[in-house]
């Protein structure tokens, strides 16, 4: 009898949830849906963001001065100004903001907006602060340096004469160059916070769309804003599940209860592109994977030893096994479709386990040595681990793999704290200045530049090597520019002991009731969806 | 005489103020010790968290501020969570400020502790007393037919399976029937507690989706929220359930075994009075273990929470951990701390009302 009326209990919860569920979950034609990982998206302030997922989010919701093609990155386009002019010498910009742009509050977007955004985000020193620290300015420059000509006139003065091809891309970026609601803002100051609290919360930014809701771990509304005026939105919501599990979401996208997966397991996209009711839209993104050696340990000083470790990499083979098409080759270190780019053949190294040999005889360690790899415990980085490992035993070397969570190897690593590490690394803008910086530039070779892969490795990259960045920076002439940083690279890749690896491409996984969507290397813009009707 | 009999009748009024007075003290005293036990038990479970928290390997300072930015972020952020005080100190200023009432600030989310948690909570309640309700239906009567039915294959299947409710990792247990009853068969709905497109469809009233929508009498949405609740609620309450029946069948045996039953068997009673006269007296123990599988239920469902994306206090207490946020994790323990010592208190609190035997 108990039995019968357990089985009867359930029968009638999943009659009842079949009979009232009318089916109409599929997904409306403005209502755009997404699964996504949203646990560590902590804060909506344009200054204190830090992770990938809430910077493409707010790419979606803070326009900046300038913005960059949808498609092409490396085009830069009218934002917030609506036009822009340099002086002869590049040491002053002067932008028109548009005219009659609103905030969701109904405050106008004044050129002040942009400059109390841009002081703001160096009187709190948060993530965002480092862009514009990096460009030269400081919270007590950034008054002189960024100045309001009046309310739609704003003159910068960049701290150095930069290339315009260069320093455009500092004001076309949301990090840098946003332009918050500052009256709306300041009325939720607390204790002098510049409405540091409210922002973690709340957005106020002009933009295609405007967070309507935001409950963490749960779910993030977007709304659209009637107001922004750069071209026709068809969605009128997007709406951004948590879904922290890449399986679940895939199945959610087989479903069609979603129309966009955005944390799919590499082992998942083949299913993805033979089903008929989903598809891939791969885009190459400003995103690396390395594999860096720290020269603290005797052994990787010796550049010919990371050579040899150059030789023992099966580029290839990983690329279609473990990362199937979730990255592509790069050896190089400025990414494809970034300006400065080495030619796609550019490949001087590939598996060859004699030469690996040689030139570990000719370092002295033919004998072999052992050492500790550090990576991530996501996928795809113990993969890739392993097989390096397997070709390192065929020359002696011993290899002991350590998994850890992604902020425990932050942890290690900058406090130059490993052996040997495989790490992940996105950058900001597409101009090979980016990557120098991060990667090469290391004038002092000092803790100061913590920051810098360079000083975590402990290379010490030259005096020519460190001149050659600063003149690339401030060199006018764009085919000069390229060709500085291609020599830059090939010096890198023979000398350094960071190894890039793979270039990751952005992984739209789509239902086939999106027909279209526009991404580059950077961003997705929700904005360009199109819907079946 | 008169005087012994007056003496005597003072002193038994006497005895019974006094006996009355030392029932009172009796009660208040075994009230402080059990309110010291558990605020030691809590201090210590804080304690522990705590400084676990803070040996652990990451660093906090970086999960906020990103592996890119420079040192004079990490500074000022390093100071803003009050890291550069020691550790000893950083623990006073929580207990501090927990005594006040105040549970500091999650990270992950930027609200107050508290709020998160009153936020999440009514999903994981939602879920954990439905599964409680499907645990005590189905694994209730299964233990009496186990035991009824001693050694027979009934028993045995009872046994296998309570086994298996206890030894399938919940983890795998959701994934397999996302994959077959929602991916192939499509009975129930996917991930949350709504579809995707529903989501903020209706007023939150309660907190729960299912009461919030019949309030709403949007039927639309009451009908998605039961597909989705019912596949979680069915694997949460398979453990339960196990637990429940197990326990339900080992107390019913003791039962059957004693000479009452004997006596009411000889007495010509039919089985079904034979085994209700059984089943009353293990009443007050499976109430007591009803109360704890509850208990068990609010943090078991972890696993089940985040495959299935239900935004509840699992879900929250995953990311607060995934993102090093101390806050939110030690708010996280903190309740669950409280509510099993609050069942535990409780569970023997109904002990003594129901067992006469135990005042």
């Amino acid at each position: 009898m108990f039995r019968r009326s357990t089985q009867l209990f359930v029968m009638i919860l999943m009659l009842v949830g079949a009979g009232c569920d009318s089916g109409v979950q599929h997904s409306p034609a403005d209502v755009l849906g997404i699964a996504a990982n949203l646990s560590s998206v902590m804060t909506l302030d344009p200054a204190a963001i830090a992770e990938r997922l809430t910077g493409g989010v707010i790419r979606n919701v803070c326009e900046p001065l300038l913005v960059l093609n949808e498609e092409d990155a490396r085009e830069v386009l009218p934002g917030i100004a609506e036009h822009w002019s340099v002086n002869e010498d590049f040491s002053s910009y002067t932008f028109h903001i548009r005219p009659n742009l609103k905030f969701p509050s109904g405050n106008p977007v004044t050129a002040h907006d942009v400059a109390w955004s841009m002081s703001r985000s160096l009187q709190l020193n948060l993530a965002s602060s480092k862009l514009l620290k990096e460009w030269g300015f400081n919270k007590d420059n950034i008054a002189d340096m960024v100045r309001v000509i009046d309310d739609l006139i704003l003159e910068v003065r960049p701290p150095k004469k930069y290339s315009p091809s260069l320093f455009l891309y500092a004001l076309a970026d949301y990090k840098s160059a946003h332009a918050l609601d500052r009256v709306e803002v300041l009325s939720h100051e607390i204790d002098g916070d510049l409405g540091k609290d409210w922002l973690t919360r709340n957005t106020a930014c002009y933009g295609p769309f405007r967070v309507h809701t935001w409950r963490a771990q749960d779910v993030l509304i977007l709304e659209r804003n009637d107001e922004w005026i750069r071209r026709e939105n068809p969605i009128r919501r997007v709406v951004i599940r948590h879904i922290p599990e890449p399986g679940t979401q895939r199945l959610m996208l087989e479903k069609g209860d979603i129309d966009l997966a955005a944390d799919l397991d590499p082992s998942d996209l083949s299913a993805i592109e033979e089903n008929p009711n989903t598809y891939l839209k791969l885009t190459p993104r400003f995103s690396v994977i390395y594999m860096a050696f720290n020269r603290d340990m005797p052994t990787f000083s010796d550049p010919r030893v990371i050579r040899a470790m150059r030789y023992l990499i099966d580029y290839e083979s990983i690329a279609s096994t473990v990362l199937n098409k979730a990255a592509i080759v790069l050896e190089a270190p400025v990414p494809r479709g970034m300006f400065g780019a080495l030619p796609e053949s550019f490949s001087p190294y590939s598996k060859d386990i004699g030469k690996a040999r040689d030139l570990l005889q000719e370092s002295g360690a033919g004998d072999g040595f052992s050492f500790e790899l550090l990576t991530s415990n996501s996928a795809p980085y113990p993969d890739i681990a392993q097989h390096f490992q397997e070709n390192l035993l065929k020359v002696g070397v011993k290899v002991k793999i350590t998994t850890l969570s992604s902020g425990h190897l932050f942890t290690k690593v900058r406090a130059r704290n490993y052996q040997a590490y495989i790490g992940g690394y996105g950058f900001n803008y597409p101009d090979a200045n980016n990557v120098m910086l991060r990667f090469g530039y290391n004038p002092k070779n000092s803790e100061d530049n913590s920051v810098s892969v360079a000083w975590r490795t402990g290379w010490y990259p030259g005096e020519w090597f460190n001149a050659t960045v600063m003149q690339a920076q401030t060199e006018p002439d764009p085919l000069k520019r390229e060709k500085l940083y291609h020599e830059l690279q090939r010096y890198h890749v023979e000398n350094s002991p960071i190894i890039f690896l793979f270039q990751r491409l952005g992984i739209k996984a789509l239902s086939r009731n999106v027909e279209s969507i526009k991404a580059n290397a950077l961003n997705i813009s929700y904005a360009s969806a199109v819907k079946k009707q | 005489m008169t005087q012994f009999t007056q003496d005597s009748e003072l002193s038994s009024t006497q005895e019974k103020v006094t006996s009355g007075r030392s029932h009172l003290a009796i009660a208040m005293t075994e009230l402080r010790r059990v309110l010291v036990m558990v605020f030691l038990t809590l201090l210590v479970l804080l304690a522990v968290t705590f400084f676990l928290g803070r040996v652990m390997p990451t660093d906090p300072v970086l999960a906020v501020i990103g592996e890119q930015a420079d040192e004079s972020t990490y500074q000022t952020v390093y100071k803003e969570l009050g890291l550069d005080k020691p550790l000893i100190v950083q623990f006073g200023i929580y207990i501090k400020d927990i005594a006040s009432g105040n549970f500091g600030i999650a990270r992950t989310t930027g609200n107050p502790v508290i709020d998160d948690i009153r936020r999440v909570l009514p999903a994981t309640f939602e879920l954990a007393t439905l599964s409680l309700i499907l645990g005590v239906i189905a694994g209730v009567p299964l233990g009496i037919l186990a035991a009824v039915r001693r050694n027979s294959a009934l028993d045995h299947g009872v046994r296998f399976f309570s086994l298996l409710g206890h030894s399938i990792p919940n983890f795998w247990l959701c994934m397999m029937a996302l994959v077959v009853f929602y991916a192939h068969f499509g009975w129930i709905g996917g991930s949350g507690r709504v579809s995707i497109f529903f989501i903020d469809t209706v007023d939150p009233v309660t907190g729960s989706i299912l009461i919030d929508s019949i309030i709403a009498q949007n039927w639309d949405v009451l009908g998605n929220a039961l597909r989705h609740v019912i596949m979680p609620a069915l694997i949460l309450a398979s453990g339960s359930m196990a637990f429940i029946s197990r326990m339900t069948r080992s107390f019913m045996l003791e039962q059957l075994g004693q000479e009452y039953i004997i006596t009411a068997r000889v007495k010509g009673l039919s089985r079904g009075q034979v085994v209700y006269h059984a089943f009353r007296n293990i009443k007050i123990q499976l109430v007591t273990i009803i109360i704890l599988s509850y208990g068990g239920l609010l943090d078991g469902a972890v696993l089940t929470e985040t495959v299935f994306a239900w935004p509840g206090f699992g879900q929250y207490l995953t990311a607060g951990l995934m993102n090093s946020d101390m806050n939110a994790v030690l708010g996280c323990v903190l309740l669950v701390g409280v509510t099993f010592v609050s069942l535990n208190l409780l569970a023997d609190a109904l002990y003594r009302i129901l067992d006469p035997r135990t005042r």
